[in-house]
């Protein structure tokens, strides 16, 4: 895998022009958001969960290598196996070498994130083996060719018109009624479950005391990916880990509500190592990868590690003006929405595009609704701050020059007001130029009557609205 | 290689936590130790909102002739089961031979359990625990209990005995730790369902397609 270069500007401007897909994206971004938001008022107490899970992620973080330690001692005394991979690619590669060790042709796989993030689809192909994405959304997304758009929900941006056409095209059998779609891809899935070498899951939450691998889900797809194949494979970063039963409970306090604003997904499978002694179903051999892909050094970041606290819920995309606005793909990156922008740029493979960061209003809406305690603005503001330190951006380093002169920047102000109220029509003669770019996607203050003029007017009316009071 | 890759990722994780983490700055909020309701009431009503269908059993011959009701209401031909006290409690067993259902005893499962199981129209289970908070069913691996039986078949029919109710999620993780994991524990909460296409919700997308369970109220 390489880095690519991602032009965010450039794909979200396109995703901007797709009205069908922002249509479908606001009306499902809206259920959601209403979810949660009745899940969390049917909560009282969800101030207390929050601040419980922020402090068990803090506590895990500051243990971490000690805790992988304790986790990779348990899995092994209940039959698993662990393996650490340093980056996406080696995640990927070594997947790809336990199954054709085994000769394994056909896995499952449940939905997972960090598979994602190692392209693994990719190499598992490479290797001639046949990886089949059975989440509902999964199984769309990769039927269609397509990458995620949303972290929980995958197939957001595709329409039950378009899953027909699929459906009619890959089965010869369709139907517009999403139940009887549903049931289409059931009947299918069935097989593969059915007959597959192998499961591929991610983790949720890992249990260093136990062993034992945490996930969630609604539809049973990771269920039976983890139970019926004679191999499990599960896949996770190293974060993902907590220490006790305990720690896991508080965690899963939070991440169901905040996720999809239920109490409980219909799945919650804690699987513990290979099948025991007498036992006649269930894995007969279990691995668990570790991945790195950078996060060890994110953990060294003072200023930056406490993204490492997410737990993957997706809140802050549900509520991110940007994201709502250009959808997922438009990011680049496995990671979209402020998580993203904030985790994507950090990563050793598709860091996506390094301006990402930028691509935010700071509404703060994302740090309101994470569950994590994670302050998403302040981390993007730092990560512009080191990307400003190596790159110049004219509009801003002209902006910040004027600013610290206020002779030069009362020049430039009589300047434009010569062209004011016409200087977007001037700006669009040169469209790449500095201006022409800065105004492309800003509305320029008016700049005909200075504030310094306007400031004493501004001052009485302020006085009237407020009653006379000074 | 396996033990370069672990020695260098868990060496820098070292070298970050070395210098020392800020103290936690989030109070650790003891929560309240079990203070929720456990009983059939609470269970069941979370339950049916949830796409499960439940009746009270008040003695053994009323949970035989539920099971027999159900068996005939859903032309059930073919079970699967599992080896438990609650089952034999309630002579399941014997219900489903008097109905005339084939039924696949735990030893008698084929090599690979799933597919052997793909045909099979009901899976009779008991549980390890049921949450009231959340209507859940929770089953535990072992061996003559599959994974398998409460997942591939087109139904699901659980036993649920009183003395395995349990308030809340906590308070059942915090009895399973008092012993060793089981290999599989899965917390069931509802009938499988999902939203990937449009956010239509609809039930019944890889597990069974419907869950039905009786209550042992002496049990």
């Amino acid at each position: 895998m390489t880095k690519t270069a991602h032009d965010f500007a450039k794909a979200s401007a396109k995703a901007l022009g797709d009205r069908q897909s922002r249509a479908i994206l606001h009306k499902a971004i809206g259920h959601i958001r209403v979810l949660r938001q009745r899940s969390v008022n049917a909560m009282p107490d969800f101030a207390e969960r929050q601040a419980r899970a922020v402090a068990v992620r803090d506590k895990t973080l500051a243990k971490l290598p000690e805790l992988l330690e304790k986790l990779e001692a348990s899995v092994t005394a209940v039959g698993g196996r662990v393996h650490y991979a340093e980056t996406a690619e080696t995640a990927a590669t070594l997947v790809a070498r336990i199954l054709s060790e085994r000769g394994a042709k056909l896995v499952v796989k449940g939905k997972s994130m960090v598979s994602e993030e190692m392209g693994l689809n990719e190499v598992l192909e490479a290797a001639g083996i046949e990886a089949v994405e059975t989440d509902l959304g999964e199984y769309i997304i990769q039927l269609a060719g397509q990458r995620p758009s949303h972290i929980l929900a995958p197939a957001l941006h595709v329409s039950k018109e378009q899953v027909s056409d699929l459906f009619a095209r890959k089965f010869g059998r369709t139907s517009t009624d999403i139940p009887e779609m549903t049931r289409i891809a059931r009947d299918s899935l069935r097989q593969k479950f059915l007959a597959a070498d192998a499961g591929i899951t991610g983790c949720n939450i890992a249990i260093a005391e136990t062993g034992t691998v945490t996930v969630l889900e609604n539809e049973g797809n990771i269920r039976l990916s983890g139970s019926c194949p004679p191999i499990h494979i599960a896949l996770m970063t190293l974060e993902k880990v907590v220490e006790t039963l305990a720690d896991a409970a508080v965690v899963l306090d939070i991440l169901p509500p905040a996720a999809t604003g239920q109490t409980l997904p219909v799945h919650l499978s804690f699987f513990t190592g290979a099948r025991r002694e007498g036992e006649r179903d269930g894995p007969r051999e279990m691995h668990l990868v570790i991945l790195d892909n950078g996060r060890s050094d994110i953990l060294a970041d003072p200023k930056l590690r406490s993204i490492l606290r997410c737990i993957r819920c997706g809140a802050c995309l549900n509520v991110c003006p940007v994201y709502q606005s250009v959808g997922g793909h438009a990011y680049g990156t496995v990671y979209p929405g402020p998580m993203g922008s904030v985790i994507s740029p950090l990563l050793k493979d598709n860091p996506g595009d390094p301006r990402q960061p930028f691509a935010c209003t700071h509404c703060a809406a994302c740090s309101e609704a994470c569950p994590a305690g994670i302050d998403h603005p302040a981390l993007l503001q730092e990560l512009r701050r080191r990307v400003s330190e190596t790159e110049t951006d004219l509009p801003v380093a002209a902006f910040s020059l004027l600013a610290r002169h206020p002779l030069l920047f009362g020049g430039a102000a009589a300047v434009g007001r010569l062209f004011d109220p016409k200087l977007r029509e001037v700006a669009a003669v040169a469209p790449d130029a500095p201006v022409g770019r800065f105004l492309r996607c800003r509305e320029f203050p008016g700049l005909a009557r200075p504030f310094s003029r306007r400031f004493k007017a501004l001052a009485r009316r302020l006085k009237r609205l407020q009653g006379g009071r000074a | 290689m396996k033990t370069r890759a672990k020695n260098a990722i868990l060496g820098r994780l070292r070298a970050a936590t070395a210098a020392g983490f800020p103290r936690v700055s989030a109070p650790t909020i003891p929560r309240k130790p079990g203070g929720g309701v456990a009983d059939f009431e609470r269970f069941a009503a979370v339950l049916t909102t949830l796409g499960p269908t439940f009746e009270m059993a008040r003695t053994p011959e009323e949970a035989r002739q539920a099971l027999t009701a159900y068996l005939a209401a859903n032309d059930v031909k073919t079970a699967v089961r599992w080896d438990h006290p609650d089952l034999d409690a309630v002579s399941a067993a014997g219900v489903l031979a008097e109905a005339k259902v084939a039924v696949i005893a735990p030893e008698e499962l084929p090599e690979r359990v799933c597919p052997g199981l793909a045909a099979v129209d009901l899976g009779v289970t008991a549980v390890a625990y049921a949450l009231c908070a959340t209507g859940s069913l929770v089953m535990a691996a072992a061996p003559g209990r599959e994974r398998g039986t409460p997942l591939v078949p087109r139904l699901h029919v659980a036993f649920v005995a009183r003395s395995r109710l349990v308030p809340d999620l906590p308070t059942m993780l915090e009895r399973v730790g008092q012993g060793p994991m089981p290999s599989a524990l899965n917390c069931v909460s509802g009938v499988s369902s999902t939203g990937d296409i449009e956010f239509v919700y609809v039930r019944g997308v890889h597990g069974p397609l419907a869950v039905h369970v009786i209550g042992l109220d002496w049990l």
